[in-house]
């Protein structure tokens, strides 16, 4: 290409490289703004997260402190986080003189589960006492009792044996997100606490709030 | 001097064309597309701006939010706590058969039956599966109950319901005969019983 020609060219050229370099601009623009996109969106999610934590924390208020604390004591009674035989005995034998209906043995069975414990208990008492037990087996003995088949004679009560389930489970301490506390909730478990005249207390704990002396032995 | 006697217009005079990178029409189809790129650019800056401001927002948004759950900690650890108690509470009683509320809807069905029929075994597992041996005394009532049991009002408490074995106690208790009807069927769940 000689002089004459590179002048003719010249907007051409001109025109060619600010088209490109616009390009660029408009690249690396519309790339800022799609990663800032992205961004908000993540916000936005993590955000609304947040704000239905807050909204349970908000619609929960009518719960007092004492209650929650009341209603967690009377859960981890029934359902412990550690399995606790002083306890099952207990249970039964809270049951027993509530209904008239007499345990008079139990065997400890094969743990199924991490969670279960099966009893086989041998009861003694009449019809009558019987329906008792099993309208009252439950909770009435502090602990959740579950029994998963049951046959019932009147006629041969004193031979009974029973099949009772205990459980124990503790919680996840992590990965976990807040739930609600529905009216539902509360009621049913106020209903079991009525139904519960056993109350363990629960450990004390240690109170570690104190004054730090910066030099111990002064 | 020289002097040009005559043109010789056999042949060609050999003319130099300048080239024209895209026949010159470049700078104009250049102007629009630079043009129209500059008004995306604009475009974008703006939305951009504005993305911005939202998301700085979102930013303060946060922190407030953050910082009324950090306050309320112990308090969300205790609904967290009660709800989780709770969840694990009602999955276990799915493994109870709730013998006791069957029980009573079934007493009080036979009941309505006949005044002579009761319950002499009943089974009932956490699955809501049943099996009863109902006793009647009489040739009456065993008629009344025959018939009971076909109305909708004893059989809208089972999902299913089939009668196994029908028997007459020969060994008469008192002066009048004893008849067994087993049952074996499932139950539908309580909360379609209390209706």
């Amino acid at each position: 290409m000689n002089k004459l020609e590179f002048r003719k060219n010249l907007p051409s050229l001109i025109s060619l490289v600010v088209v490109f370099v616009l390009f660029l601009i408009v690249s690396y623009t519309s790339r800022t703004y799609l990663e800032q996109k992205d961004q908000k969106a993540e916000m936005e999610l993590s955000n609304q997260t947040l704000k239905n934590r807050v909204d349970i924390l908000k619609n929960n208020k009518a719960i007092t402190k004492e209650s929650i604390n009341e209603f967690n004591e009377l859960l981890t009674q029934l359902i412990p986080e550690k399995e606790d035989f002083f306890s099952i005995i207990y249970a039964l034998e809270t049951i027993s003189l509530q209904t008239g209906f007499t345990i008079n043995g139990y065997e400890i069975s094969i743990r199924p589960t991490k969670e279960k414990y099966a009893l086989t208990v041998k009861g003694d008492g009449n019809a009558a006492s019987f329906l008792k037990f099993l309208g009252n087996y439950n909770f009435s003995g502090g602990r959740l009792i579950t029994n998963e088949k049951i046959e019932f004679t009147p006629a041969e009560v004193g031979k009974i044996k029973l099949q009772l389930n205990f459980y124990s489970k503790d919680i996840p301490k992590q990965g976990v997100t807040s739930g609600s506390i529905t009216k539902k909730d509360l009621k049913s478990i106020q209903e079991i606490q009525s139904k519960i005249t056993v109350n363990y207390k629960p450990a004390i704990s240690e109170n570690f709030d104190y004054a730090i002396k910066p030099d111990p032995f002064k | 001097m020289i002097q040009r006697k005559r043109v010789n217009l056999l042949t060609k005079s050999s003319k130099k064309k300048s080239i024209l990178l895209f026949g010159g029409k470049l700078p104009l189809v250049g102007a629009v597309i630079g043009i129209t790129m500059f008004i995306a650019l604009l475009i974008l800056i703006v939305l951009f701006i504005f993305d911005k401001q939202a998301v700085n927002n979102l930013v303060r948004e946060r922190q407030e939010l953050e910082n009324y759950i950090l306050n309320q900690k112990d308090n969300e650890a205790k609904i967290t706590y009660f709800s989780l108690k709770k969840d694990q509470l009602k999955k276990f009683m799915e493994e109870d058969a709730r013998f006791l509320p069957y029980y009573r809807v079934l007493n009080d069905v036979l009941t309505a039956s006949s005044n002579s029929a009761n319950v002499e075994n009943l089974l009932i597992d956490k699955t809501r599966k049943t099996s009863f041996l109902v006793n009647l005394e009489g040739y009456d009532s065993m008629y009344k109950f025959i018939k009971y049991i076909e109305t909708p009002e004893f059989l809208s408490n089972f999902e299913e319901l089939k009668l196994l074995n029908f028997t007459l106690d020969t060994e008469k208790r008192g002066s009048k005969k004893q008849y067994q009807l087993n049952f074996e069927g499932k139950f539908k769940p309580l909360y379609e019983l209390t209706k």
